[in-house]
């Protein structure tokens, strides 16, 4: 029976030290998709000259969750044109559609400030904006993917130790 | 009004506000003017009025609405669909042309790049003319532009704010759908400014018949050539014809066996006669058609009908060739 406990312990943590590692997985996963959709935006705009409704309406059937429904969902409501900016309906948008996504604060911040210069400006200014936002993006990636590498097994090590040294300070 | 409640999605809220308090028939408005520190203007009829906080229209500049900086900024934003940078080449130009056909026309500072235009911002000045569909108007112009093979080379001759374009629509409509007499036929149609079918996203929200095709925000002299290339069409239809580049895709369309109706700006057959683009065309009577609009005793009213050798076929107006 303690064998059997010591064993459920040192899963558990490994289990959590696993969850995390892949957590940090899961955030460059997530950016390289939000990049990904971000890419499709600026080529919509820059080559089809497409308004933002009908950009985001159109790349929504191109992408995953939870950017599909961002898409779809900022796409519906400013197509409703109910007295509201566009940087309001968007920074709604990446709130309540981006909420459970592996996106941390500071990606969602960055996010809903793209969407505060979109729009109104004059098509040069819209493409230094997006070219501005992916760079810092693709910066926010190799951050991503340095700590996910130093730190994955880091996590692995981490949870399998921290549940032997609670099943030795139990026994 | 569904259509009334469309356009007025357009504006700002505190226009929006205004404007749905007006209860006159919107089938009669004609255009909604923004002014930045003025009143509010609408046209009725040809009749201007200013609206008073509770929605009466007035001829009296007392107590109504007067619209803001914010309010036209506003109204930009949704015109353009939330990106005026889509719209560089209408402002370029000094219109737009929005969901439902209607156009809108701009004015405030204008950005020069050497000596072309580059731009134009503190757009301060917006002008609605709102696109009406009416059904049928069409109706007692068809038994002159139609025959056998088809239809008739027509020219529609109307001066400003006379409804050429909604009698175009019309006409395209009647004879793309056919009656019980004539089958239906295939029209092309170079809709440069999209004000024929209002097309949204590529699809018309004006009804140009089952057998038309379209194509929206297109140069027409290229527009017509392509028709011709691809599409098979029997008749080609575009409005406002005047420029030089023109005359070669007329000439085309003609010379390919398909028939041709537009519209031009002018009061009379001479009127039209000094234009240099249509000299030739008349003298050499290619268009078998003149349909003369004029706005007596209504806006649409036909003035007159003649063939090509100037021969009436209706007349309301006395004109001569």
């Amino acid at each position: 029976m303690k064998f059997f406990g010591i064993l459920m312990i040192v899963l558990a943590s490994g289990g959590i030290g696993f969850s995390y590692s892949q957590d940090l997985l899961n955030h460059t996963k997530s950016l390289k998709e939000l990049q990904q959709m971000v890419i499709m935006i600026h080529t919509e705009i820059r080559y089809c000259t497409s308004t933002l409704p009908e950009a985001l309406l159109g790349i929504s059937n191109r992408v995953r969750e939870p950017y599909s429904v961002f898409l779809y969902n900022t796409a519906m409501e400013l197509g409703m044109l109910e007295g509201k900016t566009f940087a309001t309906v968007w920074k709604k948008h990446v709130e309540e559609d981006l909420r459970e996504s592996h996106l941390t604060k500071k990606d969602l911040g960055q996010l809903e400030g793209l969407g505060d210069h979109l729009g109104f400006l004059d098509k040069e200014m819209q493409e230094k904006t997006f070219v501005l936002y992916l760079e810092q993006l693709g910066q926010d990636i190799e951050e991503s993917k340095e700590a996910a590498k130093a730190k994955t097994k880091v996590y692995h090590c981490l949870g399998v130790t921290i549940g032997l040294f609670i099943a030795i300070i139990l026994i | 009004m569904k259509k009334k409640e469309d356009l007025i999605k357009i504006f700002s809220m505190n226009i929006q506000s205004a404007l749905k308090k007006v209860d006159q028939p919107f089938e009669y408005l004609q255009e909604i003017r923004l002014r930045v520190d003025k009143p509010l203007i609408l046209a009725f009829k040809g009749e201007e009025y200013f609206i008073q906080k509770d929605g009466t229209m007035t001829k009296k500049t007392d107590g109504v609405f007067i619209c803001e900086k914010k309010d036209l900024m506003e109204t930009m934003e949704y015109i353009g669909n939330y990106s005026l940078y889509a719209y560089e080449e209408e402002i370029r130009q000094g219109f737009l042309t929005i969901q439902g056909g209607h156009r809108v026309g701009v004015a405030g500072k204008i950005i020069m790049d050497g000596n072309k235009i580059k731009g134009m911002k503190h757009i301060s000045y917006i002008n609605v003319r709102i696109s009406h569909q009416i059904t049928g108007c069409a109706n007692e112009v068809m038994p002159y532009i139609r025959n056998g093979e088809g239809a008739y080379h027509t020219l529609i001759v109307s001066p400003p704010r006379c409804g050429k374009t909604t009698l175009l629509r019309d006409m395209i409509r009647q004879l793309s759908n056919g009656d019980d007499v004539y089958e239906g036929l295939t029209v092309g149609v170079v809709d440069e400014r999209s004000e024929i079918g209002g097309s949204y996203m590529g699809v018309p929200q004006n009804d140009l018949g089952m057998r038309t095709d379209v194509l929206d925000c297109c140069p027409k002299a290229d527009g017509m050539l392509m028709l011709i290339r691809s599409m098979s069409p029997r008749i080609v239809c575009v409005d406002e014809i005047g420029d030089f580049s023109d005359i070669h895709a007329i000439e085309s369309v003609i010379h390919c066996g398909c028939k041709f109706i537009a519209t031009v700006h002018g009061s009379s057959i001479e009127d039209i006669k000094k234009k240099p683009l249509l000299q030739k065309f008349i003298q050499e009577r290619i268009f078998e058609r003149y349909v003369i609009l004029c706005n007596d005793p209504a806006i649409g009213s036909i003035a007159a009908i003649f063939d090509e050798r100037g021969t009436s076929l209706l007349k309301r107006q006395v004109d001569k060739i």
